[in-house]
């Protein structure tokens, strides 16, 4: 139990990393997006 | 030069440096300020003339965007804009393309690159080190040359600094005009104090023009002001700002579930009736749970007396109470009160004086009884002042009064603060603060003459002084024994015995003394390792509390698996590294030492949370004295911050067995061994049990 508990932890750690990452690279990117669209 | 006048030269400089980097980096904060403070003025002419007409009208400025700093961000200066980008935004999101052109740009074969090199670098230092402690010795103490040149490095040019910045902070810190200074310096430069101005100047606006399509341009400009401490702060200070945040609201969460749980915890309490008994074989936790009880109880009890006092209060709403408590408690100076009976003869003592001579300055501290009445009709009964000073006199002597409220046959430490100006005094009463409480009080010692109504071990001095609190009495069976052991006994007996003390009498009635404004402020807790050890004429008084078994501890803070794994790795890791060193070497070298600093640090850290916000669960199966078998099943929560702080001691008749033990001239070393792997008669016969005994005689 206190293994997965640990697992489930680190991968949502990792997971909320990546996306936080994730969002501001989209934000920053949005003026090349809004030309391509 | 002192230590004094370093500190005010350092002070001048790091101020001198302040005021540069205001000038040459915040210089646009001060213009931003003088634009904000003046959409204020215009805001509030704004709000007069559009409310009372005043003056003449004007265009709230507060509505348009700052001309000293720009939008650096891609933030929409509209709504519409804004909704238009926040689509594209989402859309862009969740396109599969832009996701791979996410992964795409992540640079892995660098790192990757890295890896393969620092690796066999790492490995050959690893053996390297290996190689190195693996040679024993015996140099017991002695520090190794690189150790040595370490503690000296530290020593020369690491605690210097560290020392002079602890005592400069503390300079800092007691001249609180520095600090304010400096503060609000930096409210300044960092746009904050024009971000409180321009709320202001919006707030006058909106609340005459309620222009809700404007909140989105002070959202803007909010961004905008915000651009300086975002571009200045560097981002590590961003993210130590960010985790100091974190760490104090997920803090206040595991506070606020301890603080339910100890609710929790006292309506179990509230339901059980005046005598309980909570029973476990050894090691179930038993005393410690009734422990735990007694220490919410006493707190209860005040909290109660508290919430009475309150209702006395308002029957008579212009009564002079302060004065009234003054006297009380000059009285309990002065022990010409101390107890509840005496209380009542002080009270009924000034209601005859005022009966005989009429004086209310003197007796009632100028209540005008013409004006504010004299007695008080709650649809129930009529109740004169005097007896509702009597209640009211009762309550607080309950509530004030500077003593544990704990009577019992072993020590408990409370840690419970009286805060007094002066005035109304106010118990603070937290099992969970955030500092180390200085104070201490400890139960007081439980004679068990108190509870005799019947024959006494000694005299009858303290005949009636238990009145009123909390009674804990451990191993109650051993004391007060069943009817089995007590066959031999009789009534008659010219000795004090368990027959013949009307102790289980006292049980029936204690709550006679203690009832006030028809509340009985006494309880008792018991514990045993079976209910049957306790004769059935007082346990079937009691309900009795099973513990069946405690859970495993848990912690009430949140988000802290990761930190809690990490620590725990470092300790097993370390500890399995260290003691084969020391098997090996008796020596100090510089990777034990640093490595044994930084894990002390992590498991030193981790056991101040787990001492804080650890807790467990006990199973309890609660039922009645009788003992007909209908159970409940309750759950209890031993928090540690509550139970583990020095409250009680686990061998608290431990002194008992050491009092034996020194005065013995042998130790476990001095017990004889057996020869063989099978007992030889001589050496059975050294058992003295009464079965090898009776086999051989």
């Amino acid at each position: 139990m206190k293994t997965l508990r640990r697992v489930f932890a680190v991968m949502l750690l990792i997971f909320v990393i990546i996306a936080v990452d994730y969002c501001i690279y989209v934000y920053l990117n949005l003026p090349i997006s809004e030309a391509v669209t | 030069m002192t230590r004094h006048k370093i500190n005010i030269a350092l002070t001048v400089v790091i101020s001198l440096g302040f005021a540069v980097l205001g000038y040459f980096v915040f210089s646009q904060s001060y213009l931003r300020l003088w634009e904000s403070v003046k959409d204020l003025w215009i805001s509030i002419r704004f709000y007069f003339y559009e409310l009372f007409h005043i003056g003449t009208p004007v265009k709230a400025t507060v509505t348009e965007y700052s001309e000293m700093l720009k939008l650096e961000t891609g933030l929409p200066q509209d709504w519409n804009g804004f909704t238009d980008k926040f689509v594209l935004y989402i859309k862009e999101l969740f396109n599969p393309n832009v996701f791979q052109a996410y992964w795409a740009g992540k640079d892995f074969v660098t790192v990757c690159k890295v890896l393969i090199v620092t690796m066999p670098l790492l490995l050959i230092l690893f053996f390297a080190i290996k190689a190195i402690y693996r040679q024993s010795n015996t140099k017991h103490n002695k520090d190794t040359l690189p150790l040595k040149a370490y503690k000296k490095f530290v020593a020369v040019c690491v605690q210097p600094p560290i020392r002079f910045a602890r005592q400069y902070v503390a300079f800092v810190r007691h001249y609180s005009p520095i600090w304010i200074v400096w503060l609000v310096m930096w409210l300044l430069y960092l746009n904050i104090a024009s971000i409180v101005v321009e709320f202001l100047a919006f707030y006058f606006y909106f609340s005459s023009a309620f222009d809700v399509a404007g909140i989105y341009t002070q959202v803007v400009k909010l961004v905008v002001d915000l651009q300086v401490a975002v571009n200045t702060i560097p981002v590590v200070l961003w993210i130590i700002f960010a985790w100091l945040l974190l760490d104090r609201w997920r803090k206040g969460l595991a506070r606020n579930r301890l603080h339910r749980y100890e609710g929790r915890n006292c309506g179990l309490i509230t339901d059980l009736p005046i005598v309980s008994m909570s029973c476990g074989s050894m090691g179930k936790k038993k005393t410690t749970v009734i422990t735990d009880m007694a220490l919410s109880q006493e707190v209860m009890f005040r909290q109660e007396a508290f919430r009475r006092l309150q209702k006395q209060d308002m029957k008579f709403p212009n009564f002079p109470w302060i004065s009234f408590e003054m006297e009380l408690r000059h009285c309990m100076e002065h022990h010409v009160v101390y107890n509840l009976a005496t209380i009542k003869q002080w009270v009924r003592l000034k209601e005859d004086r005022f009966n005989r001579h009429g004086n209310t300055n003197l007796q009632l501290y100028g209540y005008d009884i013409n004006r504010y009445g004299y007695t008080f009709n709650d649809a129930l009964k009529v109740e004169t002042l005097w007896d509702v000073l009597e209640t009211y006199a009762l309550l607080y002597f309950i509530y004030v009064i500077e003593s544990s409220l704990l009577v019992s046959n072993y020590s408990i430490r409370t840690d419970n603060v009286l805060q007094d100006n002066g005035n109304f005094p106010m118990w603070y009463s937290d099992f969970f603060p955030e500092t180390v409480s200085c104070e201490s009080r400890h139960a007081h010692i439980l004679d068990f003459d108190l509870l005799r109504l019947g024959k006494k071990v000694l005299d009858d001095s303290l005949k009636g002084s238990m009145e009123f609190g909390v009674l804990v009495i451990t191993e109650i069976g051993k004391e007060r024994g069943n009817n089995l052991e007590l066959k031999e006994v009789k009534k008659v007996s010219d000795e004090t015995n368990q027959k013949n003390d009307m102790f289980n009498q006292y049980l029936k009635m204690c709550r006679h003394a203690a009832t006030v404004d028809n509340y009985p402020f006494v309880k008792v807790f018991t514990d045993e390792q079976r209910p049957e050890s306790w004769g059935a004429d007082a346990r079937d008084l009691c309900d009795i509390l099973t513990i069946v078994n405690s859970g495993e501890e848990k912690l009430a803070l949140p988000f802290y698996t990761i930190t809690d794994m990490l620590c725990e790795w470092a300790f097993n890791g370390f500890i399995r590294l260290y003691y084969d060193f020391r098997f090996r070497r008796g020596d100090n070298t510089l990777l034990v030492h640093l490595l044994k600093n930084i894990t002390a640090w992590l498991w030193r850290r981790n056991i101040r949370i787990y001492n804080k916000y650890g807790y467990r669960q006990v199973n309890i199966e609660k039922e009645r004295g009788t003992m007909d078998g209908k159970l409940e099943k309750k759950k209890y929560y031993l928090m540690n911050k509550k139970i583990y702080s020095r409250r009680f001691s686990t061998d608290c008749f431990s002194d008992y067995f050491s009092d034996i033990a020194k005065d013995t001239q042998v130790g476990i070393e001095d017990l004889r061994e057996y020869a063989t792997e099978k007992a030889t008669v001589e050496e059975l016969k050294l058992q003295n049990s009464y079965f090898i005994n009776s086999l051989y005689h």
